[in-house]
């Protein structure tokens, strides 16, 4: 579902600083599958994540998903695009610390012009598949930080994407938690997401249901 | 946009920018407060003046010499009762009637208590008054600013007033008049007519000026012409002119100030752009967030532009009750001299309240476009902050 | 220049001239993208261009709420200044004090109109994957801002020239006081009313027929029977005095207000009836709902107007 064709990334065109984050990169992803970005910083995982979920928009090339160019849209048409089909759980979490857990996890909702009753509904859903309902109304900076995460995953969740990009995951994670993700991660596949992972981890590579490893060196795929 | 949750996501996000806001806020209000404060007292002062302009005769006729007003002959007043038009004509005594250091007077109105066609101002004055006692012996009815400053020189009772004889003329305070009329009357002196006239030194036959009443609008023109004719030394004053004269008067001070305030609101306007402007990482980091999980540059500016928006709106409600409150319950200390002045007797006027749709629809103007117009920018420029910090 | 210290006058124009700053900063960032603009490149320039045309939105938006705003106001201002020009009893003394005054409202309703039809292109650009329509839409708010200067320009010149001393004519006199009021091409009133109302059934027709052109050409025409109208027989009904045919005097405070509403429907249904002809030469295109609004807001301009004669003819038994 998702076809990424001679993408290239420059930034600070035509200044001094210029620089290639990402280099001629041709890949095919399919509906359901669980992808390992693998790579050290800065070899352009959060690039092609960036781009994927249209934050960014490339050098050259195309992006493709579900047969629909996403590289050249409007501003906001990506966002609409992202706003409905993209889920992002970032490394810091990047959660509102004064906001409760219901409140964060709603934000995705908000433009999407839900009413207030659909969006409790679907908000509690979250909650429960994430399993933090308990913390529902609880602040962000009185939450641990497994609990923290699952907040963000539960915020990804909130307008059912049907890709969920996670930057670093596990990287502000103690080993408890990170393989308590890994288990959620499962599940999530059930539901039949496209979930794209960028990490350098190692407790990834024993990972069973991962459907590919893709690795990435200095803009490079390998 | 789902309104609830927008709504609470926006006063969270009031709320926690509150430092940010709180500056604005207090300057803001404060701001409005002068500018309701001095649009409500000249605006009030404008319906008082206006409401006894109203009261006032159509027309005064005075006798020009050498281009000052004198002592006209009283059977003019005969002469013009007889021109088609003119309802009535009343000689009228008055004058100014310097007191101890010659820079205050009192204005002393001579009253003919037995004419029939009493100026409709002072009919409802005179409505209880018994005219039989107070004809008794030299009386006056006094102004409130008068009654003071008599107070303050001893006089409690009765004053002396020095004729141009030389003559001294002992005039009892029969009455005070009413605070209500202390715009205009805060320094008049009521008397009979005929006593006035030795006060004021004016001849048995003669008048300060003579009032005509014209009831047909569409006549004044005509007879105003007919008037000027008649005899070639008199001027001719309408209710008109008077009017004209006030509002140019009001517009002037008001204008003035309005031209003045224009610099604190210029200083404002950069003071909101500049505030807006600063964009700490957190800042960047929270839009940035925002538009990560789907909120479109158009989302945000939404947010930003009502967060703005809500403070300036707040503000403005406060700042207007508060001007309301300085103006209609505290009579507005210090401000109020500008308007009422200086000059002359002490006055303790008290504002009548009036608000118009237009008055308040003007301060709104005049705060609310600047206001957006300082932050827009801003607000533009913090929208479209790339999300992409954070992503580290 | 005395009269530029009148309150309402000195809101009034402040407020424009920072309008028309704002649309400076606008019309620049205009030429920028006019200049540079060009969809297929992925340089920094183009997305920066691509965001700087949220800033041009947002600012030609404000400026037309702040318009719609104004227009009124402007009509407050004018109507304060009537008690210090002497001979003027309201507005229309005011505005024919000189031969700018009619020219500058006329142009302020045209910048309302285009402004509208410029934010209705804008939508549809939006709306779209690839800008089509973004380098007429520029071109468009270029001639505009021209529109605005002239306008600005115009108004320091009118209000500086109307005299403080010599009278001006009063709305009786300028709009005939004498009962056979003048109706152009010699008309009756009944006439009048005839065209009127048959013009608004075309209005209807052609609306649901979705001819442009002609809907165009249609509402021009009601727009001057419409004013003739109210002007002479629907106005006298607000005012309950034969004589008395001022389009300004239902502005006032003493007639609710109406005049606003009246006037305010009327602009969206001539609007709205002849914004598709505009939109087809601009960008070919042309949108349905226009056509509703038209035949809404022209029922509910047919209907205020006509409530009046009604309602007095119910109350009294007869016409004036």
């Amino acid at each position: 579902m998702i076809k990424i064709k001679n993408l290239n990334l420059i930034f600070n065109q035509e200044t001094k600083k210029e620089f290639s984050a990402l280099k001629n990169i041709n890949l095919k992803i399919s509906k359901n599958e669980l992808i390992i970005l693998k790579g050290v910083s800065g070899s352009g995982k959060s690039s092609l994540l960036s781009l994927i979920s249209a934050l960014l928009k490339p050098t050259s090339g195309e992006i493709i998903i579900d047969n629909r160019a996403i590289s050249k849209l409007p501003e906001h048409h990506s966002s609409k695009f992202r706003a409905k089909n993209i889920g992002f759980v970032f490394q810091s979490f990047n959660l509102f610390d004064q906001l409760s857990v219901a409140e964060n996890i709603s934000l995705p909702l908000i433009p999407l012009g839900h009413n207030q009753a659909k969006i409790d509904k679907r908000v509690k859903e979250v909650m429960k598949l994430a399993n933090i309902s308990h913390k529902a109304s609880q602040n962000i900076k009185d939450l641990s930080g497994g609990e923290k995460q699952r907040c963000a995953i539960a915020r990804a969740l909130a307008n059912d994407p049907k890709i969920i990009l996670c930057d670093e995951p596990t990287a502000n994670l103690d080993r408890k938690n990170s393989l308590l993700f890994i288990k959620l991660l499962k599940e999530l596949k059930n539901l039949q997401k496209t979930i794209i992972i960028a990490t350098h981890d190692p407790l990834f590579d024993e990972v069973l249901f991962v459907d590919k490893v893709i690795n990435i060196e200095d803009g490079e795929l390998l | 946009m789902s309104r609830v949750a927008f709504i609470n996501f926006l006063s969270l996000l009031i709320y926690k920018h509150r430092s940010k806001h709180i500056a604005i806020f207090c300057i803001s209000t404060l701001l409005i407060t002068l500018l309701s404060s001095v649009l409500f007292i000249s605006s009030s002062i404008k319906y008082d003046v206006f409401k006894t302009l109203n009261a006032q005769p159509d027309f005064i006729v005075q006798k020009i010499r050498g281009g000052r007003s004198v002592d006209i002959d009283n059977n003019l007043a005969d002469k013009f009762r007889k021109i088609r038009g003119i309802s009535d004509a009343q000689p009228r005594v008055f004058g100014r009637y310097f007191i101890a250091n010659q820079m205050e007077y009192f204005t002393i109105v001579g009253v003919d208590f037995f004419e029939e066609e009493l100026e409709s101002e002072f009919k409802e004055l005179f409505k209880n008054l018994d005219i039989k006692r107070f004809l008794q012996e030299d009386s006056m009815i006094v102004g409130d600013g008068v009654k003071n400053f008599l107070k303050e020189n001893h006089y409690n009772n009765y004053f002396n007033f020095k004729t141009p004889l030389g003559e001294n003329k002992k005039v009892t305070i029969f009455q005070t008049l009413p605070k209500e009329s202390n715009l205009i009357g805060n320094d008049i002196i009521i008397m009979d007519v005929e006593l006035a006239r030795e006060i004021l030194g004016v001849e048995k036959n003669r008048a300060t000026d003579i009032i005509l009443n014209v009831p047909n609008d569409a006549e004044k023109d005509n007879i105003k012409f007919k008037l000027l004719s008649l005899n070639y030394d008199t001027r001719v004053i309408t209710k008109e002119d008077i009017k004209n004269s006030y509002e140019h008067l009001f517009n002037y001070k008001g204008g003035l100030f309005l031209l003045l305030f224009i610099i604190s609101l210029l200083t404002f306007m950069l003071i909101l752009y500049q505030r807006y402007s600063m964009i700490n990482s957190n800042d960047k980091r929270e839009i940035g967030v925002l538009r990560a999980v789907g909120w479109s540059i158009k989302d945000v500016l939404k947010l930003k532009v009502l967060e703005s928006l809500t403070i300036g709106l707040w503000a403005f409600v406060l700042g207007v009750v508060l001007g309301y409150i300085f103006v209609f319950v505290l009579d507005a200390p210090l401000l109020r001299n500008i308007f009422i002045g200086f000059n002359n007797l002490q006055n303790s006027v008290s504002f009548t309240p009036v608000i118009d749709f237009g008055l308040l629809f003007s301060l709104f103007l005049f705060f609310i476009v600047p206001f957006v117009a300082s932050i827009l920018i801003p607000v533009w420029k913090i929208a479209i902050i790339d999300p992409i910090e954070v992503m580290k | 220049m005395e009269i530029f210290l009148s309150n309402q006058l000195f809101i009034y124009l402040f407020s424009e001239g920072i309008l028309f700053v704002l649309n400076i900063v606008a019309l620049l960032g205009s030429l920028s993208i006019l200049k540079s603009w060009d969809f297929n490149s992925t340089k920094p320039k183009q997305y920066k261009l691509e965001k700087r045309t949220y800033l041009i939105v947002l600012i030609i938006l404000f400026s037309l709420i702040f318009k719609i705003f104004l227009l009124p106001y402007f009509a407050y201002t004018i109507d304060s200044l009537s008690s210090i020009v002497p001979g003027a009893m309201c507005g229309a003394g005011v505005i024919s004090a000189n031969e700018y005054g009619n020219i500058l409202l006329f142009l302020k309703i045209i910048i309302l109109f285009f402004i509208g039809i410029w934010l209705i292109i804008n939508k549809m650009d939006q709306d779209a994957y690839n800008y089509p329509f973004i380098k007429t839409k520029f071109w468009f708010f270029s001639i505009i801002f021209v529109l605005l200067t002239f306008e600005f320009v115009l108004e320091l010149i009118y209000f500086s020239n109307i005299s403080l001393l010599t009278s001006v004519k009063c709305c009786s006199v300028i709009f005939g006081v004498t009962g056979d009021a003048k109706i152009p091409f010699g008309l009756s009133t009944v006439m009048l009313l005839v065209i009127f109302y048959l013009l608004y059934i075309l209005n209807i027709v052609l609306s649901f027929q979705k001819n442009s052109l002609l809907l165009f050409a249609s509402s021009l025409l009601f727009l001057y029977f419409a004013y003739l109208g109210v002007e002479n027989f629907f106005g006298t009904y607000i005012y309950e005095l034969p004589t008395h045919k001022c389009p300004f005097c239902m502005l006032q405070k003493e007639y609710f207000y109406i005049g606003y509403f009246l006037w305010g429907t009327l602009f969206l249904a001539i609007f709205f009836g002849v914004s598709n002809f505009v939109l087809k030469l601009l960008i070919k295109v042309e949108l349905e709902v226009l056509y509703k609004y038209s035949r809404i807001f022209n029922t509910i301009f047919v209907i205020l107007s006509s409530a009046y004669p009604l309602a007095y003819y119910i109350k009294n038994g007869v016409w004036l």
